[in-house]
Order: structure tokens, then C-alpha cells, then sequence
């Protein structure tokens, strides 16, 4: 009969024993994991190289916009004259058609002192623009023209040679669209506070992405530039048949 | 305690009554008998088999089980502390080993970080240095593009002074041609074109004089 007293107790101690592995299993829960294997790589991610970063390593301390931009020497009859321009491809830049007016014969001097030859001269009587191609490269820059036109209050970058002198760098404002103040123009322009000189036109506006936005072309005694908006440049690179070959020689 | 423990053999266990022991009513009457542990018990052990007393014996066997689930819990809770203490002091023995560890890698990190900040430092100053030199590189390159553009300009200018005076000396043979045969000629065309052609050199050498002095 001595198994009459296991009987009742094990039940008992079952339970015991039950609530002391719940309690355990429980407690576990709180109990301090093992750690984590330790990282054996600590060596940050790379943010961004330093050529990547906006205003990058330049070759040769210009950037890409002062690369772009040449010097537009207009030999004439019996005068000579200077504008900007900015290139477009290798062989092609963009200035104003009152810049080769009359040429005898073009030539283009980049940022670093070459001097290319132009083989010919288009121009179109919807703006002030002229698409002059040259027989040699003209560089390794060329402009990444902008979709829309700048708006007012958007700020821009000038880049040229006002007075046929040194490769300048202005900024300014765009302060709206107006009538062309020369009567020339087909469509509006755009004014800006950017100043700029005798020389400054054909240079190319920037927005602040370093895109073309619009090619100075006048100014005025209140210190106003004019500017061809991109829309006016990019509608006439789509239709060639608004562009004519620029007459050259002495007729008299 | 040892002697409230009935031995194996004794009559007692073997008592009739301990069929009922886990009859509630033996349990409800173990339950509110405090007493179970103390003179109840003796009795129990003396008392004659098949007797009403005998109905006091649960106690006994409560005791022994109470004993039993004691000592059962006790080692359980020694067993489980015992396995508690050893898996912490395995986790902590990792933690201490990886702590040891991450100090050594820290403390060579730091030691690299520290060579590396001194040749950062080192490369900055040179960059600086470089970037400087680089400024007054683009100037030189910006200021001789554009002496060479004026050069240019010049050139063609002194070609267009060139051709001008070229021009003149023409212009000027033709007036002497005309004057060596002036009687061909009326005075008044002739002046005309001494005019024309006096006009036309002094605009080339204006033209000149301005080239030079600029």
C-alpha cells in the first residue's frame, strides 16, 4: 500500500513542477541573450567621391561652363568686332546673328587660347541667334540646354567676354518676359539684372544646374541685359529651315 | 521530523484506513486539522489498525509528501538555478570575451583613425596648396588667352591697316599718273581726287596711330 502515497503527490508535484518550468520559461524571456558575432567590417560606406559632388575636380580649375564658352572675333570689311558664343556639339556654337553680321571671315578663341576657324555662319531673322560651325574641334564641353525658360526671380550665370577681354563670369535675376526693346524678335525675350557689356553678347545664360537657359543678346542704358530665352533656341534647332547661311564677303 | 516518519514496515502503514487517505473527507479532515504534525501523528502511530483514531494517519503520509514535493521543488529550483547560473555566466563570459575583443579593434581602429586623420591633414595642406597654384594657373591661362585674342585682334587690325595703306600708295601712284598726264585732265577733278585720296590715307593713318598707341 505504499504506493497510495504517490498517488496523491506527484499530481502536486507535477504542478510544482509545471509552475516552476512555466516560471522559468518565462523568465527566459528576460534573460540576456549571447552577443551577436562582432562586425569584422568597419569600414564606413562611401559617401560620394569628390569629382561626383556638384562643381567637381575640373582638369584644369574652369568648369564645364567656362569650357564652353568662346570668343567670337568677326573679321569684317573694314572692321573688326567681338562677341561670345558657347559651343554646342564639337564642331557647332551658338551666338547672335549682330555678332557675325557682315563677316568676312569668323574666328572662335577658346577659354584656353586656341583659335578656331569657322567654315560657315547661319542665322534667322525669328531671333538674334546664329549657329556658326567650325572646320576644328572647339573643346570637350559643350551646353546641356534646359526644357523650359527661367522664370522671374530665377537666379543666372553669365558667362563671356564683355569688351572682347578677359573670360568674365556675372550673375543676375531674371525679372520677367518682355517685347524685344530692338523690335527684332518674333517671340517675347527675357530681361535680367545680370550686367554685362559691349562683347557679352552671345554668351550663355545658366540656371542654377549649370543648364542653358537663354543667350544674352542686348542691353540697355538702366543696366538691364536681354536674354533669348532656350524655348526660342530649342524650337529653332528643331526646324534647321528657319536658319539661312550667313552672306560673307565685301560687296562693296 | 525523522521520527514523525513512518517506516516502510510499520503495521501503521499498512493500516486499513490508509485506503481512504485520498478520500476528500480524509483530506478535508487533514486540511482542518492543524494539529496534523504534532500529537496527532503520535497517536496515529500507536493506534490499533481498524480503530476511528486510525483515520488520523493521512497526516503522516502528507508530511512525508509534503517532504517529498519540499525536496522535489528544492532541487528543481536548484537544478534550474544552477542551469540559470551557468547560461549567464556563459553569456557573460561571451560578453566579456567580445568586449575584450571590440576594445582591441577599437583601440587599432582608433590608433588607424588617428594615422589616417594626420595624412588627411597632411593632403588637405597640400590641396590647398594645389588649389591655390591651380587659381593662379587658370588666371595665367585666362590671362594669356586673352592677350592672345588681343594679339589677334591686333594682327588683324594692323592686316586691315596693311591693306589700307596699301590702298594709299595705290591711290597715291593713280594721282601721280594722273598728274604726270595732267593735261588730260580738269584741275577741279583732279584736286577731287588729291582730296579723296588725301582723306582716305589720313583714316589709315589714324587707324595705324590708334593701333600703336593702344
Amino acid at each position: 500500500m505504499r504506493t497510495a502515497t504517490p498517488t496523491g503527490s506527484w499530481p502536486a508535484v507535477a504542478g510544482v513542477i509545471s509552475v516552476i518550468a512555466a516560471t522559468v520559461l518565462a523568465g527566459c524571456g528576460i534573460l540576456p541573450s549571447a552577443p551577436s558575432p562582432a562586425p569584422t567590417n568597419f569600414v564606413p560606406t562611401a559617401s560620394a567621391s569628390p569629382g561626383e559632388l556638384a562643381g567637381g575636380l575640373s582638369p584644369d580649375g574652369f568648369n564645364a561652363a567656362q569650357r564652353m564658352t568662346v570668343r567670337v572675333r568677326n573679321i569684317g570689311c573694314g572692321f573688326l568686332a567681338t562677341g561670345s558664343g558657347f559651343a554646342l556639339n564639337e564642331h557647332t556654337l551658338v551666338t547672335n546673328r549682330h555678332v557675325v553680321e557682315n563677316a568676312k571671315h569668323i574666328e572662335v578663341s577658346t577659354y584656353d587660347g586656341r583659335v578656331v576657324q569657322a567654315t560657315a555662319a547661319s542665322t534667322t531673322t525669328v531671333a538674334d541667334i546664329a549657329i556658326v560651325t567650325t572646320k576644328e574641334p572647339l573643346g570637350t564641353s559643350y551646353a546641356e540646354r534646359a526644357d523650359e525658360d527661367p522664370i522671374e526671380g530665377d537666379v543666372i550665370t553669365v558667362v563671356g567676354y564683355p569688351n572682347g577681354g578677359r573670360l568674365t563670369t556675372t550673375s543676375g535675376v531674371v525679372l520677367g518676359e518682355t517685347t524685344d526693346p530692338l523690335g527684332g524678335a518674333v517671340g517675347p525675350v527675357l530681361a535680367s539684372t545680370a550686367q554685362i557689356e559691349p562683347g557679352s553678347s552671345g554668351s550663355a545664360v545658366f540656371n542654377a544646374s549649370g543648364q542653358v537657359v537663354g543667350v544674352v543678346y542686348a542691353m540697355n542704358q538702366s543696366e538691364q541685359s536681354f536674354i533669348v530665352p532656350i524655348s526660342t533656341l530649342n524650337n529653332l534647332l528643331k526646324e534647321p529651315a528657319l536658319l539661312v547661311p550667313n552672306s560673307e564677303g565685301c560687296n562693296s | 521530523m525523522s521520527t514523525d516518519l513512518p517506516d516502510a514496515g510499520s503495521p501503521d502503514v499498512a493500516s486499513p484506513h490508509d485506503a481512504g487517505v485520498g478520500e476528500p473527507e480524509v483530506g478535508e479532515a487533514v486540511v482542518g486539522d492543524a494539529g496534523v504534525g504534532d500529537a496527532g501523528v503520535g497517536d496515529a502511530g500507536v493506534g490499533d489498525a481498524g480503530e476511528p483514531e486510525a483515520a488520523l494517519t493521512p497526516p503522516k503520509s502528507r508530511g512525508r509528501r509534503g517532504l517529498v514535493i519540499a525536496l522535489v521543488f528544492a532541487l528543481v529550483a536548484v537544478l534550474g538555478l544552477g542551469a540559470l547560473s551557468a547560461y549567464l555566466w556563459s553569456v557573460h563570459s561571451q560578453y566579456v570575451a567580445q568586449n575584450e575583443e571590440l576594445r582591441e579593434t577599437a583601440q587599432d581602429l582608433g590608433d588607424q583613425v588617428g594615422t589616417e586623420r594626420a595624412k588627411i591633414d597632411e593632403i588637405q595642406a597640400h590641396l590647398d596648396a594645389t588649389n591655390l597654384q591651380l587659381g593662379k594657373a587658370k588666371d595665367t591661362i585666362n590671362g594669356l588667352a586673352n592677350s592672345e585674342a588681343q594679339a589677334g585682334d591686333d594682327r588683324q587690325a594692323l592686316i586691315d591697316v596693311a591693306d589700307g595703306l596699301q590702298e594709299c600708295a595705290k591711290a597715291r601712284q593713280e594721282l601721280i599718273n594722273y598728274l604726270k598726264q595732267s593735261y588730260k585732265w580738269t584741275t577741279s577733278s583732279l584736286r577731287a581726287i588729291e582730296a579723296s585720296t588725301t582723306k582716305y590715307c589720313n583714316e589709315v593713318a589714324k587707324n595705324f596711330k590708334e593701333i600703336v598707341d593702344d
